[in-house]
């Protein structure tokens, strides 16, 4: 964990933070040149590597030593006042506070408003910033419908959609992810039926559950559950009407999907990303309900005939499906 | 990244895998529908032969006008669908898979399909060969099936053929297959009689015309051997043109006979079906012998009926050479002529129309398409006088077509003109012909089966008509489409409804109440031939 990539971020903070150019509702950042570790905490028994803070321009007021501690991309709220640093319990006689030295690879210390100053709470290891749990999805989704439905459509079983979705995890117990994720899909597809053009538009929309594991740093496995509902608009242009005979039935669906995910793109901080970018790839079974295709023509009030309707065979928009899709996660 | 492109390479391959396993659709959505199908009038729906689909799509018609489209499967290798007489059924034969390899593929087959408000198969019967050939009797019982050139197998007997009851399933002796024994004729024409008085009681015959022999084969007694009377000497061949059977007197046994017109020939072939003498009766195939015999009637006739006159049972033999009816005594050969005016073509007896005579006579009705005319006969002047037996009503134009209509105007018969360009609605009783004239040519007439109305059509226009045959109105539609047919059904609720074809499109139909016909209740169905499939 390099923490120097947060050492400009760290500055323009606690710049903004500075008295007299923080904002009104903001509680001003104590002056740590004044009050900083060096004043409250003894200084390190053994000489520490230099400050990573050093190699970045530090704010003006700033203790080289207390950058990092400043630098957590976690604090999103006004800055609280600043805490005694972290203080090892000792195992030995040696003085109760000790300055710690932030190293490279450890944990920046975190500031709790909640604990008093005079308490400082141990340090935790910081919050990734490449998760604010949301994700939008778009991709294409492909069902294959072997039921005899969707033939006067379609000289395949392949059903083709355009897909765009978007999730929420609020809850982790990492390296697991658990949220909600909610999809619509825009299919359609356009064939001859008996010499009479014919074609399918399908809409479905679903909100389901989702289970995300961080297997890997290149790599998320997630299984998803998603019930919802399936409108179809069928449509007929038979030259005996000036119109189309259509069809729009509404029935259930519920996908049962498992998938991958694959950050290809990361943006900002390769560790505390902004925004990171995937590929998802998903595949599972979708189940759905019976609609029946009952065609008659589209109203006309200028027009008095009455017409029959006619019933094409039921269709189930249930089968294999599978899903390529690219997402952007915060 | 290397891994992340691997599996979506894997990913990928695998949804181009879906891809391609992804079957095609069902055949018949590819066949085109317009312009193969045949329709056909049945009591309470009508039948859509959907023979891209392999179905009967068969259309009751509910209140309301509404279809209630209901599919039929048609067995494997459709061939030919028709109607009984009384429209309650249809019979649909199939060829079945051809060549047939595996014990599991159709053979040949026929369907029986009721015709009624719920239609449904009722009888379904094996063949051992296809047949595509049927005539149906007048009686609606039975149907026989006779090969013909489409079925072309390797190899056929053109002399053999099967008899189904219609009114019974399959059994070990419906169908029953018959040969006939030919002296090198094959079936030309095929009479089913009405029940005769026989020896050894009353039968129906169905009578074989070949072109050199009638065989008759007694439908009562189907295991029993047909009989078989030569016409021709030698080689000699004929060409069957017309049958007619006659039961006689009522009462007796030994006076059926069966008349044969033949083309291009002046004499008229009557068989007398007489008791066998009691010397022969142990070596006879049948109670009865056919004996023939020749009548010369002095031209060749385009038409013969049975008829009862003052001097008793005649054959009467129209012969428009000599603009006359000749009526021979089967008895004695005895020919005497009633001259007409006119070569009247064509004869009818409207005796249970207009009444018999005083003597039991009947009465003939005459007509030709080359006669501005038609003729009544009252065959009960036949003998002295027969010059005043003839009544002629002139006509607004020649008679190319005859119309019975049912009960209860069976007084009245609709006449069509050559180019069916007018009709005459002829009155038996009153003996007038009202005249009805369409617009347009080809005009089809279509009788309502509960003998109320009439229909008018002509296919190809939109332009639809009905008349009421009590008051001869006539009341003019236009449909939204062309007309193909028209079929005049029973509704389910009690009602009937008109339906008229149209082709265009994947199956339209417009669906009027007949009873009361406007197109503000009319209902229009389009694409009908895509529903109803699996």
């Amino acid at each position: 964990m390099n923490v120097r990539t947060f050492a400009p971020l760290a500055s323009v903070i606690a710049v903004l933070c500075a008295p007299g150019i923080a904002s009104a509702d903001r509680d001003p950042l104590p002056d740590l040149a004044s009050t900083g570790p060096s004043a409250q905490v003894a200084p390190p028994a053994e000489p520490a590597p230099p400050p990573a803070a050093a190699d970045a321009p530090s704010a003006p007021g700033l203790a080289p030593s207390a950058g990092s501690w400043a630098a957590s991309a976690d604090d999103e709220g006004p800055a609280p006042a600043l805490p005694s640093p972290p203080a090892p319990t000792p195992r030995s006689a040696r003085p109760a506070l000790r300055y710690a030295a932030p190293q490279p690879e450890a944990p920046p210390p975190r500031f709790s408003p909640q604990l008093p100053i005079d308490a400082p709470a141990p340090p935790t290891a910081p919050r990734k910033y490449d998760q604010r749990y949301l994700g939008f999805e778009v991709g294409a989704r492909g069902t294959i419908l072997a039921d005899a439905g969707l033939d006067p459509y379609a000289e395949n079983d392949l059903l083709g959609s355009l897909s765009v979705g978007a999730t929420w995890e609020p809850m982790r117990v990492k390296p697991f992810y658990f949220g909600l994720a909610a999809e619509y899909d825009y299919g359609s597809r356009q064939a001859r039926a008996r010499g009479v053009p014919s074609a399918l538009v399908v809409h479905r929309a679903a909100v389901g559950v989702r289970a995300r594991w961080e297997a890997a740093s290149w790599l998320s496995v997630y299984a998803k559950v998603s019930p919802g509902v399936l409108a179809l608009r069928g449509s007929i242009t038979d030259p005996a009407l000036d119109r189309p005979l259509v069809a729009r039935p509404i029935t259930w669906t519920a996908d049962v999907v498992g998938g991958l995910a694959f950050p290809i793109v990361t943006v900002g901080d390769r560790e505390w990303p902004f925004a990171r970018m995937w590929i998802l790839v998903e595949g599972g079974y979708a189940f759905a309900g019976s609609a029946t295709m009952t065609y008659s023509p589209i109203e006309d009030p200028n027009d008095a005939r009455q017409f029959g309707s006619v019933n094409l065979p039921p269709l189930r928009a249930s089968g294999v499906v599978s899903r390529l899709a690219i997402a952007m996660s915060f | 990244m290397r891994t992340s492109i691997r599996a979506l390479f894997a990913a990928t391959a695998l949804g181009a895998l879906a891809t391609s396993a992804c079957g095609g659709r069902d055949p018949v959505w590819d066949d085109s529908a317009a312009g193969q199908v045949q329709a056909l009038g049945l009591e309470a729906s009508v039948a859509l032969v959907d023979r891209g689909a392999g179905r009967l799509l068969m259309l009751p018609v509910e209140a309301g006008q509404k279809l209630a489209p209901t599919s039929i499967p048609l067995p494997e290798g459709f061939a030919k669908a028709a109607v009984t007489a009384d429209r309650k059924h249809l019979l649909a034969l199939s060829r079945g898979v051809v060549p047939r390899r595996r014990a599991g593929e159709a053979g040949p087959a026929a369907v029986v399909v009721s015709g009624g408000p719920d239609p449904s198969v009722e009888h379904t019967f094996d063949l051992s060969d296809p047949l595509s050939g049927v005539a149906l009797d007048p009686e609606s019982q039975f149907a026989v099936l006779y090969p013909t050139a489409a079925d072309s197998p390797f190899l056929e007997n053109p002399n053999e053929l099967v008899l189904l009851d219609l009114t019974r399933g399959a059994a070990s002796d419906n169908p029953t297959p018959r040969t006939l024994r030919s002296f090198g004729g094959t079936p030309e024409q095929f009479l089913f009689t009405p029940t005769l008085e026989l020896p050894g009681g009353p039968t129906r015959l169905l009578v074989v015309g070949t072109d050199r022999d009638v065989s008759l084969l007694d439908l009562g007694r189907l295991s029993q051997p047909e009989i078989t009377v030569r016409l021709t000497g030698g080689s000699t061949s004929v060409t069957p043109a017309g049958l007619v059977v006659s039961d006689g007197e009522p009462g007796k046994e030994d006076d059926a006979r069966v008349a044969v017109r033949v083309a291009s020939d002046s004499n008229v072939y009557l068989v007398d079906l007489l008791p066998v003498a009691a010397a022969d009766a142990a070596a006879a195939v049948q109670p009865y012998r056919a004996v023939p015999n020749v009548v010369f009637v002095g031209g060749t006739p385009s038409d013969l009926a049975f008829v009862r006159t003052d001097g008793g049972l005649r054959l009467a033999a129209v012969v428009p050479s000599k603009s006359a009816l000749t009526l021979v005594d089967p008895v004695t050969g005895m020919a005497t002529d009633v001259p007409l005016g006119a070569p009247y073509t064509r004869i009818s007896l409207v005796t249970d129309v207009v009444g018999e005579g005083q003597d039991g006579s009947d009465v003939a009705l005459l007509w030709s398409d080359q006669l501005e005319s038609l003729a009544f006969v009252a065959l009960g002047a036949t003998v002295g006088k027969p010059y005043k037996s003839v009544e002629t009503l002139t006509l607004p134009a020649p008679v190319s077509e005859v119309v019975d209509v049912p009960a209860p105007n069976r007084h009245l018969k609709v006449l069509g003109a050559p180019r069916r360009t007018s009709f005459t609605v002829l009155d038996l009783k009153a003996r007038t012909a009202a005249p009805l004239v369409a617009s347009a040519t080809d005009t089809e007439v279509r009788v309502a089966p509960d003998g109320r109305r009439s229909w008018f059509f002509s296919a190809g226009y939109g332009q639809l008509a009905v008349t009421d045959l009590a008051t001869l109105h006539p009341k003019n539609f236009v449909l939204s489409h062309p007309i193909t047919d028209v079929f005049d059904v029973a509704r389910r609720d009690g009602g009937r409804a008109l339906v008229a074809l149209h082709s265009i499109g994947a199956g339209s139909v417009t669906v009027l109440d007949a009873q009361s016909p406007s197109l503000t209740t009319a209902r229009e169905v389009a694409g009908l031939l895509q529903g109803g499939l699996p």
